[in-house]
């Protein structure tokens, strides 16, 4: 986390900022006022989570600064937006632990996290691939990525909409059976 | 068998849980222990559970809506707040595990008594 500048450029190997963890955490809570050891669990949780998903993407851990910019030209996995994505997430694992019992949520979600992996092929239309690639064309469809000026470099959006697109489609994704490998039927908001 | 029995009294609340009274009261135990086993029944008693399935022991706290307080504010038991009741069931579990619960029937209400007391140096103490 970038607890210095708050920004992140090409000269931050940080992952996120304070200000978008922040955002994240406040959309995985909810409003009320939390006593101390409620506060803790929360925490707990939301480590916990971030740790299954730093497993299968290693991409959300620490990463030297040239690694880190090769990672955010090709990827969105680490951006601002997607991280509310991973929110939205931890919120349903949240639930699943009182659901389906610490234990047993603990070993569904390995499970399921295992389709955000980078050795899990998607395909759309012509394009195959890692599901957080740029060029993945979900991505332009849901309004989270576009064409930058020149029409090349592709951009990633950090609006409530692309926010929220990103949460919906992960959820999905992982609602589903697996095997699954076309991304066509997550562009219908 | 003490591991079976619920030992949260009379008193408590009986409404529903809605999704949010639940994950807060999965964090609570979490905020506790992080590796509390714990899981949520609708409409079930609140209890400290062992159940053997094909020779594997599966050890858990189920709570029910009677987790949280009811209304009763002059009734201690009543009263007992959500993190009180958590630390309760823990203390169980921890009980269970160290094998210093006391089995015999007769002596259940000294073991509630101990499992009341122990959370005290355990988590309120810090």
């Amino acid at each position: 986390v970038n607890r210095v500048t708050d920004k992140l450029t090409t000269r931050n190997p940080q992952v996120v900022t304070l200000s978008t963890l922040r955002e994240m955490m406040k959309s995985f809570a909810s409003g009320d006022q939390l006593d101390e050891s409620e506060l803790q669990g929360m925490a707990r949780v939301a480590a916990e989570f971030y740790d299954m998903l730093a497993a299968i993407r290693p991409e959300l851990g620490p990463k030297p600064i040239a690694a880190r910019k090769a990672i955010r030209d090709k990827l969105i996995v680490d951006s601002a937006t997607m991280m509310h994505g991973y929110a939205a997430l931890m919120r349903d694992f949240n639930e699943d632990l009182g659901r389906l019992g610490t234990s047993r949520a603990r070993v569904e979600w390995r499970k399921r996290l295992g389709k955000l992996s980078a050795e899990t092929q998607y395909h759309f239309n012509n394009w195959s691939g890692d599901l957080f690639e740029k060029r993945n064309p979900l991505w332009q469809e849901v309004g989270v990525v576009k064409p930058g000026r020149d029409r090349l470099r592709l951009t990633v959006l950090n609006t409530g909409a692309a926010r929220s697109q990103c949460g919906r489609v992960l959820r999905q994704l992982l609602a589903m059976d697996q095997g699954v490998q076309t991304l066509r039927f997550l562009a219908k908001a | 068998m003490p591991a079976n029995r619920e030992s949260l009294l009379a008193g408590r609340n009986g409404a529903p849980l809605d999704q949010r009274e639940v994950s807060r009261a999965i964090n609570v135990f979490l905020g506790l222990d992080a590796t509390a086993p714990v899981r949520y029944e609708e409409g079930a008693r609140t209890r400290f559970h062992v159940s053997l399935e094909e020779a594997e022991a599966i050890v858990e706290i189920v709570f029910g809506p009677d987790l949280y307080p009811g209304i009763g504010i002059v009734d201690a038991n009543s009263s007992l707040s959500l993190q009180a009741a958590a630390a309760h069931e823990l203390t169980h579990y921890y009980r269970w595990h160290d094998k210093r619960e006391i089995i015999q029937e007769h002596l259940f209400e000294i073991d509630e008594a101990l499992t009341s007391l122990r959370p005290y140096f355990d988590f309120l103490e810090n």
